[in-house]
């Protein structure tokens, strides 16, 4: 494995860059556009109410057209979405920004329709760039993502050196056109009509299917977090300071969790479940929520508010990267997953917000306004709990929707004589240069027998992905293409796709090389 | 101390002139030889995609001028007065200069080769940029500010923004795979040599000037006693930077020619000459922008003389 290659994943060079760009000036969704950045005196209730409700509806209704659009003609669906890609956010910039300069009747109308140019931009642009991501080879478009986050913490907290007056026009005028001109070179640097990618998902429903039901319980994981999320944005929607506090720990939470992945992601090979990840912080959660009604006082309300946005930010890169790997393993049209997972997630966040919000116009409860917003949150947070364990995903795979990142180090091997009968061809046993480095969990596929050892012990040495690994080792027990797709859930192009990378990834040329590669692998102790 | 406040209260205007000329001459450079290198469509691709840097430069100065701007809703107003007020003029044409050159850079990601079009739209761009020197030099002549409106202020920074030209100008040229024009080289590194020393021998003469401006509190020249020991750092300086510029390019040359060929994927040599082209750009800002902070700093009104 040549280590160089697998180090230049990490380069950003443009498309890490515009993507980190877009996500600064987007403020991870959190308030969009250039809201951060105008006057306070500005941002009053009705505004803020005005502008997060037409961006979250419209950025709702952009993702059910888009999966709908790219159910029946990924192709065409993916074209409308680049043409236009930055220009809806360009445009809803403008809108917010002329909002200031008009009377408060033409105001709040401004507002809204910068709110759907912005809901729809953003959403045109994530899937964009979340195709664009998906059809590069490789952990290229995951190392992009996880990059590209962190990158976008070190791009916000930029902004705020630039004088306040003109950052909310240098981002429709400046870095929004850099955006646009960073995704169309990203999107012409890669093969996007490729096969499987771009099959029409209706002709594979099974395979949608299939996805569909090993994914949704780790969006509603998200979405839960998401949901807790809108609560604090909406009981906060009065202090405008907060909104800065909020936006910057959310910026600081994807720099913190995008290091600390990337320095795991060299050290060691490791999974991320989603629903894993919720079970996990579920205590904290709930007993923070819980908390709320108690603390008393805004202060603690903004500093949970931080927190939540934090995790909502890691759950979102978390997200873009599971919902690029599930569209590369399993050869699904990144559009129309992104758009579900997210859509799932969105949902929830805007329903919290919707809650949080109307907690202020509940009368005649016996019940503070905190106390109904920590009610809600804990009854969404436990049920939320309840449909993500209700039933384990039925799958080959023990963890079927976690996110699998590689080594860098892995692969790089030393041979060791083996001690084995003279008579054999050249056999070595390939051991992990450095033992001592830390493993993570790493699910493991049924073993049957020596060839399923000999697959693990050349999935090491190669840095296969176990999707990779499953398809080479059913190619090496002899299955056609039409099995391995039916006993995977896949398309044969799905199938015939993972062959190539794996043909490529092993240096072989034929079954007969594969097999004879296999042969020459001791088995591993797994 | 009274100099120093109100050089501190320009600040952002000090960064900007430091900046913004010189950007704007290396983009003129790059410009020119896209339009008269005779390059094949790939060279030429290479080198546009380079003229963002010069923009980028001169755009980081611009945004670090606007810190007296206040809000967003104030930043409109600037245009109100677009002629009658030099700094509203200033900003209308560097506007217009950073405008019009920025999207000719997008448009060359969405266009094909229209190579009369592309002509047309990048020597507008050139006009425009010597319009926004015109601007620049000239936003400090109010009659009010007897110190500033000499004819000592448009040639200080027209030809410190040339001093400071070569290192960049290099720089662009080198990462646009245009690195191997020796003559235009070392042409740029003359001009911004000869331009330097005229600095100097400029900011002597308005030095011996302020000398003659006086009030109630002193002379102008008392507001900036150190005002020789500045322009001797600007010199040391400019000679430095292209010194540094020369060696960074004679190594480069020496490299291509056992072997090497210029390119717009950046090759070992290459990449050490852009590291060396990079700190003479940084040690030609340096000396710029000391002479600029001290250029703030004798601001002295005709009420008060």
């Amino acid at each position: 494995v040549d280590q160089e290659a697998v180090e230049r994943n990490l380069q950003p060079k443009i498309p890490g860059w515009g993507f980190a760009l877009f996500l600064a000036v987007n403020a991870v969704s959190v308030w969009g556009g250039v809201f951060p950045f105008l006057p306070f005196e500005f941002q009053t209730v009705g505004v803020t109410l005005s502008f997060y409700t037409a961006q979250a509806g419209a950025a709702l209704v952009a993702y059910a057209l888009a999966a709908i659009g790219s159910f029946y003609n990924p192709d065409r669906t993916a074209r409308a979405l680049s043409w236009f890609a930055a220009l809806p956010m360009v445009a809803g910039s403008i809108a917010l920004l002329a909002a200031m300069y008009v009377g408060p009747a033409w105001s709040i109308a401004l507002v809204v329709c910068a709110g759907i140019l912005l809901g729809v931009g953003s959403t045109n642009m994530m899937l964009s760039w979340e195709r664009a991501f998906a059809a590069m080879p490789g952990e290229r478009g995951d190392a992009l993502l996880v990059v590209g986050s962190g990158l976008s913490a070190l791009i916000y907290l930029t902004l705020y050196l630039c004088p306040v007056a003109v950052t909310a026009y240098l981002v429709p005028l400046v870095f929004l056109p850099l955006c646009g001109a960073a995704l169309t070179v990203t999107t012409r640097s890669v093969a996007l009509n490729q096969s499987p990618l771009n099959d029409p998902p209706r002709h594979n429903p099974r395979v949608y299917r299939s996805f569909m039901h090993d994914y949704w319980r780790s969006s509603v994981a998200a979405g839960a977090v998401g949901f807790v999320a809108g609560i604090t944005r909406a009981v906060g929607l009065a202090d405008v300071t907060a909104a800065h506090v909020v936006n910057l720990t959310s910026m600081g939470g994807i720099l913190a969790s995008a290091a600390v992945i990337l320095f795991l992601w060299r050290r060691c090979s490791f999974h991320l479940s989603m629903r894993k990840a919720f079970r996990w912080v579920f205590p904290a959660l709930i007993s923070t929520v819980a908390f709320i009604p108690f603390a008393g006082g805004t202060a603690y309300v903004d500093v949970f508010a931080g927190v939540v946005h934090m995790a909502y930010a890691f759950v979102q890169m978390i997200l873009c990267v599971q919902c690029a790997q599930a569209s590369r393993d399993r050869g699904l049209c990144p559009i129309l997953t992104y758009s579900f997972c997210s859509g799932i997630m969105h949902v929830m966040n805007f329903a919290g917000f919707l809650c949080g919000w109307s907690t202020g116009l509940a009368e005649g409860l016996d019940l503070t306004r905190l106390a109904l917003a920590a009610l809600l949150a804990v009854w969404t947070l436990g049920i939320s709990l309840y449909l993500v364990w209700m039933r384990r995903p039925t799958s080959s795979r023990r963890d079927p929707d976690a996110v699998q990142f590689i080594a860098f180090n892995q692969g790089s091997l030393r041979m060791q004589p083996q001690h084995h009968d003279a008579t054999a061809n050249t056999v070595f046993l390939y051991e992990r240069a450095d033992d001592d480095s830390p493993q993570l969990e790493i699910p493991i596929r049924p073993v049957l027998d020596r060839i399923t050892k000999q697959c693990e012990s050349l999935r090491l040495a190669y840095r296969l992905s176990d999707r990779e690994a499953e398809v080479m080792e059913l190619i090496v027990r002899g299955d056609t293409v039409a099995r391995i797709a039916e006993k995977l859930n896949v398309s044969e192009n799905t199938v015939r796709t993972h062959a190539k990378r794996i043909y490529t990834k092993l240096d072989v040329h034929s079954k007969q090389e594969l097999h004879d590669l296999v042969q020459r692998f001791q088995p591993v102790d797994i | 101390v009274r100099g120093w406040q109100f050089a501190l209260n320009d600040i952002g205007l000090a960064v900007f002139t430091t900046l913004a000329p010189a950007a704007a001459l290396a983009y003129v450079v790059l410009a020119c030889v896209i339009l008269l290198g005779n390059l094949n469509d790939r060279e030429r691709r290479c080198a546009e995609s380079w003229l963002i840097v010069p923009l980028a430069v001169a755009a980081v100065g611009l945004i670090a001028s606007a810190t007296h701007l206040g809000t967003p809703s104030n930043a409109l107003y600037v245009f109100v007065r677009v002629g009658a007020s030099p700094l509203s003029t200033e900003v209308f044409w560097t506007i217009a200069f950073l405008g019009c050159s920025s999207l000719y850079w997008l448009a060359c990601i969405y266009i094909g080769n229209l190579r009369s079009l592309k002509n047309l739209w990048l020597t507008a761009s050139v006009v425009l940029s010597f319009a926004f020197l015109r601007s620049t030099s000239h936003a400090y002549a109010f009659p009010t500010v007897v110190s500033w409106n000499t004819p000592f202020a448009p040639i200080e920074l027209c030809l410190c923004g040339i001093a400071a030209m070569a290192p960049l100008a290099t720089f662009v040229l080198v990462c646009a795979g245009q690195g191997c024009k020796h003559r235009l080289v070392r042409c740029l590194e003359l001009i911004s040599a000869i331009a330097g020393l005229a600095a100097c021998l400029c900011m002597l003469l308005q030095y011996v000037d302020l000398g003659t401006m006086h009030n109630a509190y002193g002379t102008a020249q008392d507001l900036v006693p150190l005002y020789p020991v500045a322009v001797a750092v600007f010199g040391v300086c400019c000679i430095a930077a292209v010194t540094a510029t020369h060696r960074a390019t004679s190594c480069l040359w020496q490299s291509l020619k056992s072997g090497g060929q210029a390119t717009c994927a950046t090759t070992a040599p290459e990449q050490t000459a852009q590291r060396r082209l990079l700190i003479a750009c940084a040690i030609a800002y340096f000396g710029v922008f000391a002479v600029r902070v001290f250029f703030y700093c004798f601001h002295m009104t005709e009420g008060v003389v």
